[in-house]
């Protein structure tokens, strides 16, 4: 079993198998199952280190078993529960220890490009879910609108650059990422991903 | 297509490059860790030791398990091809999983967001009783037409997104669905097409029932056993008014067993009765050990929904042990997930009175003005339908307090149910 989060991300558990699994391992490890990929890929993100975010995962399953017990979901996904158990275990071994990485010639995302060590574990979350959100939003932009705004803020590059990469003038390229924007905002209802 | 010019210091919407630019980096390493896998050996280990071993089956011939899997499917395709027949949509709750894309759900009406404000009318309830009208009493509220200014600051962290969800088309045929819920609850007839006004405050809407209707009688209030669906929203109403025994009438039933006697009938019609989560149990008022007085009403709602504007089934247990009401909703058929609007910009709606306000109305000073408190915020699900008989649970933001109106002697209760869906 690949246990990638892949195209099925947003899968969650229904209600009843919430409360199967409250007194059935077997049904905890169907929880097990469905949110192995999603756990790691956060803990992956923020320990960018393969052996710490498989600890990581562990300690986080093990803490949801213990206190599922008590978990109510008011609504919201369990994703969500799991991953703020995550952020909490993360920050919690930061205070302990240094990060070591241990990713051999695996390449990484930037340095700078880490979580706020200052962000607080709902913080993390939440971040976390915009981003997919953000994702979901682009995924659903003209090809060429999504490479102009990749090109354009994730990488960087100039108007010139993006106009460049895109074989188009720079009027065209401004023209593109209006749009994506013009077309994000109108998707988010004015709303923007921000808020509180 | 018209092209547009930009100017050479052109910058594109500042607030949304920012919100792009500070998000890009968490992007960035989401879409790298989501393609890193973990070891599939450690990930079975960890399974084991949390989870215990995966259920195997036991190694048996080949052509042996070829036969017994045959059958087996053969079997659950014919058991699957009559509970289909039998029960049409409604079978028991959805699979344990499904998948969530962002769910489009369309936004509540005036009309829908206010039913469950404080008290404009009743319908329902009193007279001859109807197939098609529950006597179980639905209230439509409407919001205060006074002014208030309202206060407060403390807003709590709510999640940032939640689940819609959709229920079942009332199933087709309609009349075939009535004959076998009529079949498994005893009422004896056959399914009659009505088009019935539903009254409703300031008018009534027509719906289509189809029904199964036994009177004991020719009389227009003979004892009447009846089951009635209606095509606009799937709704159920059951009626059965058979007076019970004198022996009966005299004993209450305990309040569990009346939801256990609530529960076994909704399974008994295929809907997930166990997994309903309690709302409410009361006695439906009546002098004590009379009959009515005996009986219990007991809500339960669908699996997973613990706070909404109406709930999915109500009924009626009385002292025989014997269900003699009940108003049903279609059971969930998806959910997916919704993003919700920022929590503080739907309380300045509230505050700058854009959204309508429930108050317990005092008859004396309906319009009154008046000034009060935020005591609580929560999420509830409003029941709405829309076109082509889809409802749905849509989240909304429920903001209380209470509030001193003028000319009254102290504050009352407020609430107001603002759509929190982005």
């Amino acid at each position: 079993v690949q246990h990638r989060p892949g195209p099925d991300a947003r899968t969650e558990a229904w209600p009843d198998l919430l409360d199967r699994a409250r007194n059935d391992r077997a049904a905890f490890g169907e929880i097990y199952d469905l949110y192995l990929g999603r756990v790691y890929a956060f803990c992956l993100a923020r320990t960018r280190d393969r052996v710490e975010a498989q600890d990581l995962t562990a300690q986080t399953f093990e803490r949801a078993l213990k206190n599922i017990g008590h978990y109510e979901s008011h609504g919201a996904p369990m994703s969500s529960w799991l991953f703020r158990i995550a952020a909490n275990l993360a920050i919690d071994r930061a205070r302990k220890k240094g990060r070591t990485r241990n990713l051999g010639n695996e390449s990484v995302p930037e340095e700078g490009q880490t979580a706020q060590p200052e962000l607080s574990p709902e913080q993390q979350v939440l971040e976390w879910e915009r981003a997919r959100y953000l994702r979901d939003l682009l995924k659903a932009l003209p090809g060429d609108q999504q490479r102009a705004v990749r090109l354009r803020y994730f990488e960087g590059k100039s108007i010139a650059e993006v106009a460049e990469v895109l074989e188009r003038n720079e009027n065209a390229a401004k023209q593109l990422l209006h749009r994506a924007m013009e077309s994000l905002r109108r998707r988010t209802r004015g709303e923007v991903l921000h808020d509180v | 297509m018209s092209e547009e010019r930009f100017d050479d210091d052109w910058i594109d919407d500042p607030e949304m490059v920012a919100i792009v630019a500070q998000l890009a980096p968490t992007v960035v390493r989401q879409e790298w860790a989501e393609t890193q896998t973990i070891d599939p050996e450690y990930a079975e280990r960890l399974r084991r030791r949390i989870a215990g071993r995966r259920r195997r089956r036991r190694s048996i011939p080949r052509a042996v398990r070829w036969v017994v899997e045959l059958g087996a499917v053969a079997a659950v395709a014919v058991a699957g091809v009559l509970l289909y027949l039998h029960y049409r949509p409604r079978l028991g709750s959805p699979a344990h999983q499904t998948t969530t894309t962002a769910m489009s759900i369309p936004s509540p009406s005036a009309g829908q967001l206010t039913k469950s404000y404080p008290l404009a009318g009743g319908v329902g309830g009193g007279g001859i009783v109807s197939p098609y009208v529950s006597r179980i009493a639905a209230f439509q509220g409407a919001a205060y037409p006074g002014r208030l200014t309202l206060t407060g600051t403390h807003l709590p962290s709510l999640p940032r997104h939640i689940w819609a969800y959709e229920l079942s088309s009332p199933p087709r045929p309609l009349a075939s669905y009535a004959a076998t819920l009529a079949h498994t609850l005893k009422i004896r007839g056959s399914v009659a097409h009505a088009t019935v006004p539903v009254p409703l405050p300031g008018g009534a809407r027509r719906e289509l029932f189809d029904a199964v209707v036994q009177r004991s009688g020719t009389a227009p209030n003979a004892p009447l056993h009846s089951v009635a669906i209606s095509s606009f929203d799937g709704r159920l109403i059951y009626h059965d008014t058979t007076p019970e025994s004198a022996a009966q009438a005299k004993l209450a039933i305990a309040p569990a067993a009346a939801t256990q006697v609530a529960r076994a009938w909704l399974q008994s019609l295929g809907l997930p009765g166990p997994g309903m989560p309690l709302i409410a149990m009361a006695p439906i008022g009546g002098p004590a050990g009379s009959p009515r007085g005996n009986i219990r009403q007991v809500e339960l709602n669908w699996p997973g929904v613990h706070h909404s504007d109406e709930t999915a089934a109500i009924l009626w247990v009385d002292a025989g042990r014997r269900v003699i009401e009940a108003r049903l909703y279609p059971t969930i058929e998806k959910h997916g997930t919704v993003y919700l609007r920022s929590v503080s910009k739907s309380w300045k709606q509230v505050k700058a009175g854009t959204t309508p306000i429930g108050v317990q109305v005092i008859t004396t000073h309906r319009n009154a003005p008046g000034s009060g408190t935020l005591q609580s915020v929560s999420l509830e699900y409003v029941l709405t339908t829309g076109t082509h008989g889809k409802s749905y649970l849509y989240p909304t933001y429920r903001f209380g307090g209470r509030v001193q109106l003028q000319g009254t002697k102290g504050p009352v209760p407020w609430f107001a149910l603002v759509p929190a869906v982005k």
